[in-house]
């Protein structure tokens, strides 16, 4: 069976991703051959951690949830762990991964175009089918009686207690695959009234047909976001070294290194006494942190009007720093800022110009800035 | 066509008339050679006598060194499982050294095409870090000469290397587990067996010895000293360390515990390989910031065995 193109979901964090163009998951495996004196080639064996590479490429089409900023006005991607999934077959069947971290994150805009979002992370944890998979099963009940709180729902029989259900969320039963495979088929209503109080109970007893199973259920958190389009009028781009020159393209980049540190397990001889081996290797690094400065590249091409190339000494000699905003906002509500990009301190490192006999002559400029973890510069 | 040169596939490892998986291994020998200078007959333009060299002399027995290095295994049938590795090391247990590192010689080794006898073990050493297969090192004094013999190979398949994913340790600094937040990023073993040869004046004296290549062989290689090490590379180092090596946390010195290690190691497959254990002192720990990366910590633990 194949998936055609309209059939895939892609899932960052909980949330759904709008206008996903394409998405590239893959993993490898570092392999080291083993060649032994007097026999050659014997086997190969895994000789570095296991590391995936997930990238995602989007139109702009609403508020980028990975965008979600800290306190501080940092990126919480810069810090942060995410896991992610690709769903398809009916949300059924699922690519996932589980420790990502973002390496790059860029934007590029150019008029007449929505801007296109890259994300390329790194995957230090599980990558591939079932990850993140939950088996939850939904609420399907067939019954005339609809119960109103947790006391009045069991899974199975009444009596057990390991069939009480997990939880009752406004008609939301989740269950486990343990407790599933033991229920009976049928659900039932009863009935039970007290011979003291004369009060009759009723509880409902779930079978199997009151359960749709959602392999990814609880895994979409955000699904319904709203889609907002920019358009060439609605992209406000703000640098301090020119005002009047029309600006049309940029692009907008973080580069973040990435250090994974991988240690030893830990475990004792009642271990080694048990002659059984450790149940949990250390597949994941112990500690993933951020490896700054992050790279933040920002590059601009305009129409040159008043704006001027400046003597290359100039730059070297005072290496004045600037002040960048990008704010893509909502082509029918101008004031609705869908997503916002700003550069701050930001060191002129490259101009460039260009004419050709079929275009108006442009010039590029080509800005960098260093955040740092603490100093702040 | 002639291959004088010999195939990596073809340089079968034998030590101790047993073949073994060896991925690297370095053999030598060297005589100990003295410059004899003399003064010469009588020269009348100097009126004396000029220096002459003469010859070289031998003033040690030939003595030469192996440095194997190999891949550990679970599979009783392999060559390199533990136990035909310890019986090679001469040690039947690398945690209980004390009373079983043989004095005697290890005869019937072959590298490549060359084969010897008379080697005895001067260290064992191997490292455990995350993800990484585990090799082993050791290394041999070799006493008397080296012979031709024809290369060989042989088959092996289906080997249950040892491997650090499901290998693991354990660290107590004077005895007192480390909290949860101490992590090793790698142990390092070793086994170290300082040797003293002697020679008998007569044995070396009778013209006999001249009679083959070998020349004198000691009389005995026997076993000085031996002692363990342990190298742990981490996050930590420990505190209060005092001048014993010890950690104090109390208002004495006396009665601390030795700090201990211990490394399990075993195949990728699961199986149990062997445990290698080290209690003693800590010799020195440091600590490290460099641009670029993380601070690490490096403690080391001596354990003398003999």
């Amino acid at each position: 069976m194949s998936y055609s193109n309209y059939e895939q979901t892609v899932i960052v964090n909980g949330h759904r991703l709008l206008g996903v163009q394409s998405v590239d998951g893959s993993y490898g495996i570092s392999e080291k051959p083993i060649r032994v004196a007097g026999v050659g080639f014997i086997d190969a064996m895994s000789d570095a951690p296991l590391q995936g590479n997930f990238s995602i490429n989007r139109k702009m089409v609403g508020e980028d949830p990975l965008l979600e900023k800290n306190s501080l006005g940092k990126y919480l991607f810069d810090e942060q762990e995410i896991d992610g999934l690709v769903l398809y077959d009916n949300d059924t069947k699922g690519f996932g991964f589980t420790k990502g971290r973002v390496s790059r994150y860029s934007v590029n805009c150019s008029v007449g175009n929505v801007p296109d979002i890259q994300t390329d992370i790194t995957v230090y944890g599980s990558l591939g089918k079932n990850v993140l998979k939950n088996n939850s099963y939904t609420q399907n009940l067939n019954s005339s009686y609809y119960p109103t709180n947790l006391s009045q729902v069991y899974i199975g029989e009444r009596g057990s207690s390991s069939n009480v259900v997990d939880s009752w969320n406004a008609g939301t039963l989740i269950t486990t695959d343990e407790k599933y495979s033991n229920i009976p088929d049928i659900t039932r209503e009863r009935r039970w009234t007290s011979t003291v109080s004369g009060i009759t109970y009723r509880w409902l007893e779930l079978g199997k047909d009151s359960f749709t199973l959602v392999p990814y259920g609880a895994v979409i958190e955000h699904a319904n976001q709203s889609i907002q389009y920019p358009d060439q009028s609605s992209i406000k781009f703000n640098v301090s070294d020119f005002s009047i020159d029309a600006v049309v393209d940029f692009s907008y980049s973080r580069s973040i290194n990435v250090v994974p540190l991988y240690a030893l397990q830990k475990d004792g001889v009642k271990t080694w006494n048990s002659g059984q081996p450790i149940t949990s290797p250390n597949y994941d690094p112990v500690q993933i942190d951020t490896q700054y400065p992050i790279e933040t590249d920002i590059s601009v091409t305009m129409i040159a009007n008043t704006y001027e190339i400046r003597e290359i000494k100039d730059r070297l000699q005072n290496a004045p720093r600037s002040e960048i905003s990008i704010d893509i906002c909502d082509a029918n509500d101008h004031a609705n800022i869908i997503n916002s990009f700003v550069g701050k301190n930001v060191r002129l490192i490259s101009e460039s110009i260009n004419s050709t006999t079929e275009e108006e002559m442009n010039i590029s400029l080509s800005y960098k800035s260093y955040e740092s973890y603490h100093n702040e510069v | 066509m002639a291959r004088p040169f010999l195939r990596f596939e073809d340089g079968k490892i034998t030590l101790n008339n047993k073949d073994l998986m060896v991925n690297s291994a370095s053999l030598s020998i060297s005589p100990s050679l003295q410059v004899e200078r003399v003064y010469g007959d009588y020269d009348a333009q100097i009126a004396g006598a000029r220096t002459e060299f003469v010859n070289f002399a031998p003033t040690q027995n030939l003595q030469g060194q192996l440095n194997i290095s190999f891949y550990m295994s679970a599979d009783t049938v392999s060559p390199n499982s533990v136990n035909r590795l310890f019986e090679l090391l001469e040690v039947a247990d690398p945690g209980n050294a004390k009373s079983s590192i043989s004095e005697a010689p290890i005869n019937g080794n072959v590298v490549g095409r060359y084969s010897f006898d008379n080697m005895f073990l001067t260290s064992f050493n191997l490292k455990l870090e995350p993800f990484r297969l585990i090799v082993a090192n050791a290394s041999y004094n070799i006493y008397g000469t080296i012979n031709r013999t024809v290369d060989k190979y042989f088959t092996q398949s289906d080997v249950d290397f040892a491997h650090a994913l499901k290998s693991f340790g354990e660290v107590k600094i004077s005895n007192q587990a480390t909290d949860e937040e101490f992590e090793v990023k790698s142990l390092s073993y070793s086994i170290n067996v300082e040797r003293k040869i002697s020679n008998k004046i007569r044995e070396n004296e009778n013209t006999a010895i001249n009679t083959y290549a070998g020349g004198a062989l000691p009389h005995r290689v026997s076993v000085e000293s031996i002692t363990s090490e342990v190298n742990i590379e981490g996050n930590e180092m420990a505190e209060n360390l005092n001048p014993y090596g010890d950690q104090q946390t109390s208002s004495s010195p006396f009665g601390i515990d030795d700090s201990l290690v211990d490394i399990f190691l075993y195949s990728l497959g699961g199986e149990r390989i062997s445990r290698l254990h080290c209690a003693g002192k800590i010799q020195n720990q440091s600590m490290n910031i460099a641009e670029g990366s993380h601070a690490t910590s490096s403690i080391t633990i001596k354990q003398i065995i003999k």
